[in-house]
Order: C-alpha cells, then sequence, then structure tokens
C-alpha cells in the first residue's frame, strides 16, 4: 500500500516536474505570441502569466501526447479575447476604421521595413494578426491554427490571405506615401531655388 | 501577362512579409525572459509539492 502511494507521489512529481519543463519550454513562444498581438510588453507579460497560471490549474485536462504548445497558445489567445471583451477594448476593422488606418500608417515616422510591417500588422483585425503571425512566424500548420482558434481550416486560409493582402496594401500606401513627400520636398527645394536665384534680378531691376 | 507580373509581384511581397514577420517573432523569442515568470512556475510547482 506504501510503496504504491509512494510510486504514486514520485509519478506526480515526475509529472509536476515535466509539465513546468513544458511551460518553460514554451514561454518564449507564448511570450512572442503575446507581444505580437498586445498593444505594450507589461499588457503582454501579464497575459503570458495568466496563461502559466490558468495552464497550471488545467494540466490535468492537458491530454498526453497531444500538442502541448498549440493547448498553452489556444489557453492564450482565449484568455485575451475574454480580456478584451471584458474591457470592450476589441475593434474590429471595417472600411472606415481601414482608410483611418491606412492614414495613420501613412503618418507614421519609421523608416525600418520591420519597423513599418510591426506598424502595419497591428492595425489588421485581429483575428488575420492571429491567423499570420500563427502561420508565418509561429510555425503552425493551418490544422493546428484551427485548432487553436477554434474554426475551419478554411477560414484560416481566408484569414492568412485576407490579412497578407491588407498589410501589403498598407505598405504599398506607406511606400506611396514616402515617395510622394520625397517629390513635394525635392519640388519645394527646385521653388526655392527658383526664388533665390530670381531676387537678384529682381533687386537690380 | 500583365497580370501575371502582378501576380508575381505581389506574391514576392507577400513573401517579404512572411519573412519580416519570421525575423520579428525571432527577434522576440531571444528576449530574456522576465525573472518574475519563472519564479511563479517555481512558487507553483512548490506550492503543489507541499499540499
Amino acid at each position: 500500500m506504501s510503496v504504491s502511494v509512494t510510486h504514486k507521489a514520485e509519478m506526480g512529481t515526475k509529472r509536476l516536474g515535466d509539465f513546468k519543463l513544458a511551460l518553460v519550454e514554451v514561454l518564449p513562444a507564448l511570450r512572442a505570441f503575446a507581444r505580437s498581438l498586445c498593444r505594450n510588453a507589461v499588457e503582454a507579460d501579464d497575459l503570458v502569466q495568466e496563461t502559466m497560471l490558468k495552464a497550471w490549474s488545467a494540466r490535468n485536462s492537458y491530454v498526453e501526447d497531444s500538442n502541448f504548445k498549440a493547448w498553452t497558445f489556444r489557453i492564450l489567445r482565449n484568455a485575451l479575447y475574454s480580456n478584451w471583451r471584458k474591457s470592450s477594448r476589441l475593434t474590429q476593422l471595417d472600411d472606415t476604421v481601414y482608410e483611418k488606418t491606412a492614414k495613420a500608417i501613412d503618418n507614421a515616422e519609421t523608416s525600418l521595413e520591420l519597423a513599418e510591417v510591426s506598424e502595419a500588422i497591428r492595425h489588421l483585425p485581429l483575428e488575420q494578426r492571429e491567423a499570420l503571425i500563427l502561420i508565418a512566424a509561429g510555425g503552425f500548420n493551418y490544422e493546428e491554427v484551427a485548432a487553436i482558434t477554434g474554426v475551419a481550416i478554411g477560414t484560416i486560409k481566408s484569414r492568412v490571405s485576407r490579412g497578407r493582402s491588407s498589410l501589403i496594401v498598407l505598405m504599398e500606401k506607406r511606400a506611396y506615401q514616402r515617395t510622394r513627400i520625397s517629390a513635394l520636398g525635392a519640388a519645394q527645394e527646385l521653388m526655392n531655388d527658383a526664388d533665390r536665384l530670381a531676387r537678384p534680378a529682381l533687386v537690380a531691376g | 501577362m500583365r497580370h501575371q507580373q502582378a501576380a508575381a509581384v505581389r506574391r514576392k511581397q507577400g513573401e517579404a512579409i512572411g519573412e519580416e514577420l519570421r525575423n520579428q517573432f525571432q527577434h522576440l523569442l531571444a528576449e530574456p525572459l522576465p525573472d518574475h515568470l519563472l519564479d511563479l512556475l517555481n512558487a507553483l510547482e512548490q506550492q503543489e509539492s507541499e499540499t
């Protein structure tokens, strides 16, 4: 009897240690995902902490040998949506918002392409953003992302496609604006030069 | 022909965006983990083993 109890306790401790190690392993990816979705690092770290607590509490519901990373990502995503719903901060990108977004991105003073992509992706609807990040960067396949988000594979493919197209449009608008600003600057310089050249003639006249 | 060229450009742009997103994610992955997250895990484990 006591042997059985001891064995059980040992198994429990081992499982606990394994679970902790597994969580430690996925922490960087969870944090990167949270940072990609949240507006700042503090909000992201709070979300990761909440995810860890929820995962720990729900560890008995984790099906062994199933995709642990996907399981934790689903917990994080559900926590994020739940928090945003509570605080009514979740906004969908409709046409009007899209126009405002494009203008906001046009006005952003970032020069690096990385910063531009990073900035632009923040203005996509959350569903498209998470699908793009999970597929393009997170190393998940469509099936896994469908499981994480609880929607059909076709929906994920559509979100990735629309998200990518929106990003391209936003980036093109940004590039166009940059060229326009540069052209306007050059035109202004020409006008200034012409003005400078004309002045002595006027004075002389 | 023009349609094919436009599609090729879009595909390249899509690939470039994917590459940037991967770079961005890798950059975030490389960041050191805050101590309080690891401390929390240790505390949870300790609490569990004590009960």
